[in-house]
């Protein structure tokens, strides 16, 4: 069995237009860093002072916000500060280089430094919300309709990773059927693993469905969500877990892929005791 | 930490990192189609600071000092690098490898591991790719590292900086 064990998954729906004008990017990310706060703490508050101690690290990934820091117009020791403002165990780190596989890449980074032989918890918060309203993050030829949120998953490592944890990049262009062909390796060996993967249109959906005939998938959510990039995973083992509820350990191989060919596959257990919320969506229209 | 050292160094990409050689155009600007996406562009802040480089060239400054790195420093090496996307590209290999982590700002993750790692590189530069990204074109680059003879290591690797037309600030 996986020592990653999802301990609570929460998602909170983004409209694909977060204002009814777009305020100054100080106003966005004081809106989204309450945001995240509250989805932070609805998922820390449930566990224990002594489990509250074991969280280690807690990271925030996105795909798609990248304009406000490369222009300037915010930074993040700015956004950071917001965040921590308000308590414990906020995020601290931004990733978005890898795009949306940054979870798992950041997830990587934690394990390689992690000398703890006890069990720890680690937050990761995956943003994607369309700061500046703008057409090409509503629709893109390469995923179609944009799905925005915020998720945050809280982990428990339990033990020595073996081979739970896969961040690669492919070395074809080809990279979509390369990620399913990895994965289909990667599952071969491994019982009663579903897998949770990255939400697409028809077209990519039947490729993969092609190339992972023997695999048992969720299903994709694209025509509910659209594509929400680094979230996708989690959301479909959130909505899977809401309407199948959990009554004993189940494996989940969570797949993300990024545009440019990098990818993170993580295999994690869920519990009777994990905690899903979908929370309301937020946002103007 | 009393027990770390700390190397600095604080650079300037002075002009082309590779003289004499074309540059292919690959600054990109996103599809702009609504009047909210012209308005929004309209008013993003912009450096006044010359673009010298592209994004391939970007990455090939960041690739052969890493590897140099890893020459330097074969074993217990961490490298943060500050990396501002859209990437524009995909990264090589080298900049996806396990002892690297790639992000916006490094200074929360320099906080947590100096002095937990044996030798900790920090790459921070603010080189101009296209006309929307903010920045002055420096670089800095440190060495936080517990063993106490890094010096000529140090020394080789920023050398390395001259052949990209990077010089001290």
């Amino acid at each position: 069995m996986s020592v990653l064990t999802v301990k609570a998954i929460a998602f909170q729906p983004l409209k694909q237009r977060l204002f009814s004008q777009t305020p100054s990017s100080d106003t966005s990310f004081e809106w989204l860093s309450t945001l995240l706060v509250q989805q932070t703490n609805s998922i820390t508050s449930m566990l224990s002072d002594h489990e509250q101690l074991k969280i280690k690290r807690h990271f925030l990934c996105s795909t798609m916000i990248d304009l406000p820091f490369t222009t300037g117009d915010i930074s993040w020791s700015k956004v950071s500060a917001m965040l921590n403002a308000s308590g414990e165990n906020q995020a601290d780190t931004f990733i978005n280089a890898y795009e949306c596989a940054s979870w798992g890449f950041s997830l990587r980074h934690y394990l390689q430094h992690d000398q703890q032989g006890t069990p720890r918890f680690l937050l990761v918060s995956i943003i994607d919300a369309n700061i500046f309203d703008l057409e090409f993050w509503r629709y893109n030829e390469n995923w179609h309709e944009s799905g925005f949120g915020i998720t945050t998953v809280l982990l428990e490592v339990n033990g020595t990773i073996t081979d739970e944890l896969l961040t690669q990049c492919a070395s074809t262009h080809n990279s979509m059927a390369e990620f399913a062909t990895v994965i289909r390796r990667h599952a071969t060996n491994k019982k009663d693993v579903t897998l949770a993967m990255p939400f697409f249109p028809e077209h990519i959906q039947q490729m993969f469905n092609k190339l992972l005939v023997n695999q048992t998938c969720l299903p994709d959510l694209h025509t509910d969500w659209g594509h929400c990039f680094g979230s996708d995973p989690w959301l479909s083992i959130l909505n899977h877990c809401q309407e199948n509820p959990v009554l004993k350990e189940q494996e989940f191989l969570a797949c993300s892929l990024a545009l440019n060919g990098y990818f993170s596959i993580a295999q994690v257990k869920v519990t009777p005791q994990t905690q899903f919320i979908l929370q309301e969506v937020k946002g103007h229209e | 930490m009393s027990n770390v050292i700390k190397h600095e160094y604080l650079g300037q990409l002075l002009s082309v990192p590779f003289e004499n050689k074309p540059s292919a155009a690959l600054a990109r600007c996103m599809p702009l189609s609504s009047d909210n996406d012209f308005t929004v562009f309209a008013n993003l802040p912009c450096s006044d600071a010359p673009v010298l480089i592209n994004f391939i060239e970007h990455y090939q400054i960041l690739n052969e000092l890493v590897l140099l790195a890893n020459e330097l420093w074969p074993q217990e090496l961490t490298i943060l690098i500050r990396i501002s996307m859209p990437g524009g590209m995909r990264l090589p290999a080298s900049l996806l490898a396990n002892n690297v982590l790639l992000m916006q700002d490094i200074q929360p993750e320099v906080e947590k591991l100096t002095g937990k790692v044996t030798h900790l590189l920090t790459i921070d530069d603010n080189f101009i790719r296209y006309q929307l990204e903010q920045g002055h074109n420096k670089i800095s680059i440190n060495l936080h590292s517990l063993a106490n003879n890094q010096h000529v290591n140090f020394s080789k690797f920023i050398a390395k900086l001259e052949h990209f037309n990077i010089g001290a600030k």
